[in-house]
């Protein structure tokens, strides 16, 4: 089974595959021979050249099925990255297909102070993206884009105190890809 | 007073801890739970529990009214109410009080005073206790801008009812103050229902140390030590140690000494806190008193070997204290990180959903005051704590060392989460060193960092999963590939088109 690994600005091809009784990794068409077991749920353990480590993974949710996206921790701290089928990649570059986008109007779905800011007007966010932190009832609430789009207004600053249904940001559909 | 059943108004992981001491002592506890509470890890200890009311903490936890009710259902005689809620409420208090129930805390009257930073720094200067210079005047912006030249910058501008390090706000010129007094004067009015403010001299880099006292009501005080909070993020500890590596023996004698005469000269009966800021040269100044039982309190707990849920339950029932100051040992160091369910790369910004893996460290001088457990579904309607971890070793290295190593199993999965983070903060040079401040996360170094040297396990586990998951697919009967599907799969062929 092939995957394309993207973690940060990073690409690599993978693949990983049964022989024998027996997992095998190849990393950029290097072979690691994996002993791996899954001892709870989500909770693997991993000997790999000798040393034992246990991964807990998380798989999260994304608008893109075909995209896997993981946060796998590990004892020295948490790797997000993602996984991709390369046979799908290709066809889904072949679909060009567009993640959603359109436009909105974020409101205060409580009364509460906005803490913090994450966008400025202009600035093209992912649905998901968190765009600004709202305190209500004494707790942080993130208020996250439904949507891919623009950031077409800002309607309120840090500091402010907000009635329930308070607009807060207005959204724009993103200009669609010229297309060839 | 009688506490022979308790109600602990509060919930999570600090209400846990005090259901845990009242099972030593043998008092029934009753714990309440708001609608999404139901399955709340303090329910499940608690030995009755009672619904008391929707979700928003308005409408339940705030509640003294479904409080006192509850106590007449139950015959509870007693209301602890740990830390936030109504901890530092007068009204409640009183409102316990005059329903004939014991309040664990100091009186009304003395919440009243101490919330009033005008009133307890007056108390502090009466006993002679090291003040910062401050303007606690009422007068108009432009006045206090004025004034506050005499000060000199940078200052703080705080609400004089405030607490939790909510609405403090830094100015380090005239004209950022300028902007911040009607920022922090809507805080004050948003969060306290008090618009007064005061202008404090704000120290640069200062220290964060505060002295655990209690009193019982019959005039008698002891301190626990200090302990240090200078890892703070929005005036809010994350981790706390004690004793504070920054201070010798002469000051700590002289803090506490302090501590106490700033607590029997306000009157407090109860576990309370009195917090003062420490500048490099090590003078001490009083900041405030802290009038309920603390989050840190646990690392007082490890150097000292009390529980001081244990003693606030003794003074309540007017118990002498049990011991003297001189019989209050000192004993090696702790250490305590508050583990939230929060994103520290992004700014700290509290993280909601189901506890989808849980493991706890366990091990030799290690202790976890936890509030959830696997399965749990954490509300973003309350605050993102999950656990407290600590742990003590003979010296500060040594419960560094630990705490470090603890760390590294804590996994939980399903919500973002501050171990990582912790564990940076324990690899950090100057935190190592103990030099230690308030401004210490403001700028965030813990997140320069590239891909880990793991990577490779991590990737392993996901591909693996990935190629399970395939494995299973494989092997699934192809019920959509034409035919008559069996009886079952048609609930999830339906479904399939009705999301189609």
């Amino acid at each position: 089974m092939k995957r394309t690994l993207m973690i940060g600005e990073e690409t690599h091809e993978l693949e990983i595959h049964r022989r024998s009784g027996r997992v095998f990794m190849v990393w950029d068409g290097e072979e690691y021979p994996l002993d791996i077991c899954k001892v709870e749920p989500t909770s693997y353990s991993i000997i790999m050249d000798g040393h034992s480590v246990g991964v807990n993974i998380d798989r999260r949710k994304n608008s893109n099925p075909d995209l896997h996206v993981f946060r796998a921790s590990v004892y020295d701290g948490a790797y997000d990255f993602s996984l991709q089928d390369p046979h799908k990649t290709l066809l889904a570059a072949a679909m060009s297909r567009q993640p959603q986008t359109g436009g909105g109007l974020v409101k205060a779905l409580m009364p509460g102070k906005v803490l913090k800011l994450f966008v400025q007007e202009g600035e093209v966010v992912e649905e998901g993206q968190a765009l600004l932190l709202l305190e209500a009832m004494k707790m942080q609430n993130e208020y996250l884009s439904p949507v891919n789009a623009r950031v077409a207004k800002i309607h309120v600053e840090e500091g402010l105190n907000l009635e329930i249904n308070t607009p807060m940001i207005s959204l724009a559909p993103l200009e669609a890809p010229a297309k060839s | 007073m009688p506490v022979t059943k308790l109600l602990v108004a509060n919930r999570g992981e600090i209400a846990c801890r005090i259901i845990r001491t009242c099972r030593e002592l043998d008092i029934p506890t009753v714990a309440i739970y708001s609608d999404s509470d139901r399955g709340a890890m303090h329910v499940r200890l608690a030995v009755l529990s009672e619904h008391i009311g929707p979700t928003p903490s308005r409408e339940s936890y705030l509640r003294v009214d479904k409080l006192i009710d509850v106590c007449k259902k139950t015959g509870a005689d007693a209301i602890h109410p740990g830390y936030g809620f109504i901890a530092e409420d007068p009204e409640a208090a009183r409102k316990i009080i005059e329903a004939g129930l014991t309040w664990i805390g100091p009186s009304p009257e003395v919440l009243a005073t101490l919330a009033d930073k005008t009133k307890a720094r007056a108390i502090a200067i009466k006993v002679g206790a090291p003040v910062l210079p401050a303007i606690h005047e009422i007068m108009d912006d432009e006045d206090l801008v004025h004034a506050a030249e005499a000060l000199g910058y940078p200052v703080i501008v705080k609400p004089v009812m405030g607490r939790d390090g909510k609405g403090i706000r830094l100015a380090k010129s005239p004209s950022e103050l300028r902007r911040a007094l009607p920022r922090v004067k809507g805080d004050a009015i948003f969060s306290f229902w008090d618009e007064r403010i005061y202008v404090e001299k704000a120290l640069v880099h200062p220290r964060h140390v505060e002295v655990q006292i209690v009193g019982d009501q019959h005039g008698n005080y002891v301190h626990f030590w200090e302990r240090e909070g200078s890892v703070q993020r929005r005036f809010q500890q994350v981790a706390e140690e004690a004793p504070s590596p920054f201070v010798t023996p002469e000051i700590r004698k002289a803090m506490g000494a302090a501590a106490v005469a700033i607590a029997r000269e306000a009157g407090y009966v109860g576990a309370g806190t009195v917090e003062f800021l420490m500048d490099r040269d090590r003078n001490f100044y009083f900041l405030e008193m802290t009038c309920r039982m603390q989050g840190g309190s646990a690392v007082t707990e490890w150097i000292t070997g009390q529980d001081l849920v244990r003693w606030q339950i003794l003074v309540a029932q007017g118990k002498p204290l049990p011991m003297t100051q001189e019989e209050i040992p000192l004993w090696g160091h702790a250490i305590q990180c508050r583990i939230n369910a929060e994103d520290p790369n992004r700014d700290f910004a509290p993280s909601s959903g189901r506890i989808n893996y849980l493991r706890t460290p366990a091990g030799h001088n290690l202790r976890d005051d936890s509030g959830v457990y696997y399965g749990w579904e954490m509300s973003p309607f309350y605050a993102p704590l999950l656990s407290k971890l600590s742990a003590w070793g003979p010296t500060r290295a040594e419960a560094i060392q630990r705490m470090h190593a603890a760390l590294s199993e804590y996994r939980i999965g399903g919500v973002r989460n501050n171990v990582a983070f912790h564990k940076v903060l324990l690899e950090h040079k100057p935190f190592l060193q103990g030099e230690l401040h308030t401004g210490m996360l403001d700028h965030a170094w813990w997140k320069q960092r590239g891909i880990g040297p793991n990577l490779k396990f991590a990737v392993a586990a996901a591909l693996y999963d990935e190629l399970e998951k395939e494995e299973r697919r494989a092997q699934q009967p192809m019920v959509r590939a034409g035919g008559e599907p069996r009886e079952a799969g048609a609930w999830k062929l339906s479904a399939r088109f009705n999301r189609l």
